[in-house]
């Protein structure tokens, strides 16, 4: 991303303000009550929300299902979250992780339900992604090459390495045989390699 | 397709997590087979490795918001958790805590007894002579009950009626721990009044053949307080004997009847 070097900001962008309200702020702010904070908190990161929720359900009406009841979610509950336990967007997106994830298991016709929800709890940059600050060359790079992938290809990667499912609990959350799951992973995995240019 | 499609099948799996421990063990077999392999699999770590910058968006319909606000704008906020709740101040339920059942021997308190258990509760100052004398006399007097509480153990009534008191009390303070093995024990205690009581939540229920006891501890000396039964996990016990400024309070398990010292490690000890 272009940046011009006087003003710090980028080419084209918008001037900030001196003191950038951050996703945290603004979730402490709607824990107060304050609905303006909360539908400015919607505006930053509803595209990621959505994004991570789309990943695992891929359908898109469902989704937004989700999505609203994520939001309504962090409104009822935003006094709970816990500034020194990690950053509020982490906390909103692990938040709409587990929801997608509930909604597969609701739709699994097996009443064995596995009651841990393994969502994989590492900073994915959710929170160091600075407002206005360069998005990585990496996210940008990976973010491309995700696109090549199918939905059920992108799907059993999420439900792998974010949520730390095994092939056989993915086979079941998703009702299809495990030889299925395997392929779609791998298959991904090799389409994904071949589109980030990773080869020795 | 080779018949390395199995292993394959296992790559992509291994670096994204979902690999059962059996599989992880025949995928690293394989790794350490041939360098291609080994080499073929970097390829699939590095991937694995871009994964973490992934960060999905998708744009959502523009009513999806205003949905959202309409919803919020009748939606109470929840407060956040409770922390673990205070130690009671006001007087709980009366306890089921029966009074020393084992201990036939409390009916029948000699004399003796009695003006030692005077001495413990009406002369504070010289309560550590007296505590001594106390125990003098119950180690002397054999297997007795260690109940001071007189025949039968004070009534529900009774009982509320001093734990009031003492969180009356001007100078009440209140000192809360954990037990060993679950549940809290705060002691609620009146240098003033002299006494203290125990008020416990999620205390389990002594073992078969045993019993709790209660003590004051002070100066490397400890005075029965009383003998419990928990029949109930919740609710207190006003300690028999007199509070002194430097007493320690310890709930120990001991066996039916008592002990005349502590024969356990405490399950809690408490300064007051």
């Amino acid at each position: 991303m272009l940046r011009d070097m006087r003003s710090g900001t980028g080419v084209g962008e918008e001037r900030v303000d001196d003191a950038p309200t951050t996703i945290d702020d603004l979730l402490l702010r709607t824990a107060d009550g304050n609905q303006s904070a909360f539908g400015e908190l919607y505006d930053r990161i509803v595209p990621r929300v959505l994004g991570a929720i789309k990943r695992l359900l891929i359908d898109h009406a469902q989704s937004e299902e989700v999505a609203q009841e994520v939001f309504l979610e962090v409104w009822q509950s935003a006094r709970r979250f816990e500034p020194n336990k990690g950053g509020a967007a982490t906390w909103i997106i692990t938040m709409a992780k587990r929801r997608a994830i509930d909604r597969i298991r609701s739709a699994q016709s097996s009443h064995d339900r596995d009651t841990r929800v393994g969502i994989r709890d590492y900073d994915a940059g959710y929170d160091t992604v600075a407002e206005h600050a360069e998005i990585s060359i990496e996210r940008e790079r990976v973010g491309v090459a995700m696109t090549s992938l199918t939905d059920s290809q992108r799907q059993a990667i999420a439900l792998a390495y974010d949520g730390g499912y095994s092939h056989s609990e993915i086979a079941e959350m998703l009702s299809v045989p495990m030889g299925t799951v395997k392929t779609r992973l791998r298959d991904g995995m090799i389409r994904l390699r071949t589109e980030l240019g990773v080869s020795t | 397709m080779s018949d390395n499609d199995d292993v394959s099948l296992l790559a992509a799996g291994y670096y994204l997590g979902s690999l059962t421990p059996q599989e992880r063990d025949e995928y690293e077999a394989y790794l350490a087979s041939s360098d291609d392999a080994a080499k073929g699999s970097e390829d699939f770590e590095a991937t694995a490795e871009m994964l973490a910058h992934d960060v999905a968006e998708a744009t959502p319909s523009a009513d999806l918001k205003s949905r959202l606000l309409a919803q919020i704008a009748v939606t109470p906020q929840v407060d956040p958790a409770r922390d673990a709740p205070a130690p009671p101040t006001a007087v709980p339920d009366p306890v089921l805590l029966s009074p020393v059942s084992t201990a036939r021997d409390a009916h029948s308190v000699g004399s003796a007894e009695e003006r030692a258990k005077a001495r413990w509760f009406t002369r504070p100052g010289t309560i550590l002579g007296a505590a001594a004398a106390a125990i003098a006399l119950f180690v002397g007097g054999g297997a007795l009950g260690m109940n001071l509480g007189g025949a039968g153990g004070p009534s529900i009534e009774q009982s509320a009626d001093a734990l009031a008191q003492i969180s009356a009390a001007p100078d009440v303070h209140r000192s809360t721990k954990d037990l060993q093995g679950g549940g809290t024990a705060t002691v609620v205690s009146s240098l003033e009044q002299g006494k203290s009581v125990m008020v416990f939540d999620g205390l389990k229920k002594q073992p078969d053949g045993k019993t709790y006891q209660l003590w004051y501890i002070s100066d490397g000396v400890a005075t029965s307080a009383g003998l419990m039964s928990g029949s109930s996990t919740n609710g207190w016990h006003v300690l028999d004997g007199t509070l002194k400024s430097d007493s320690v309070v310890g709930l120990t398990v001991e066996p039916a009847g008592g002990s005349k010292e502590p024969t356990t490690k405490p399950l809690v000890a408490i300064t007051t």
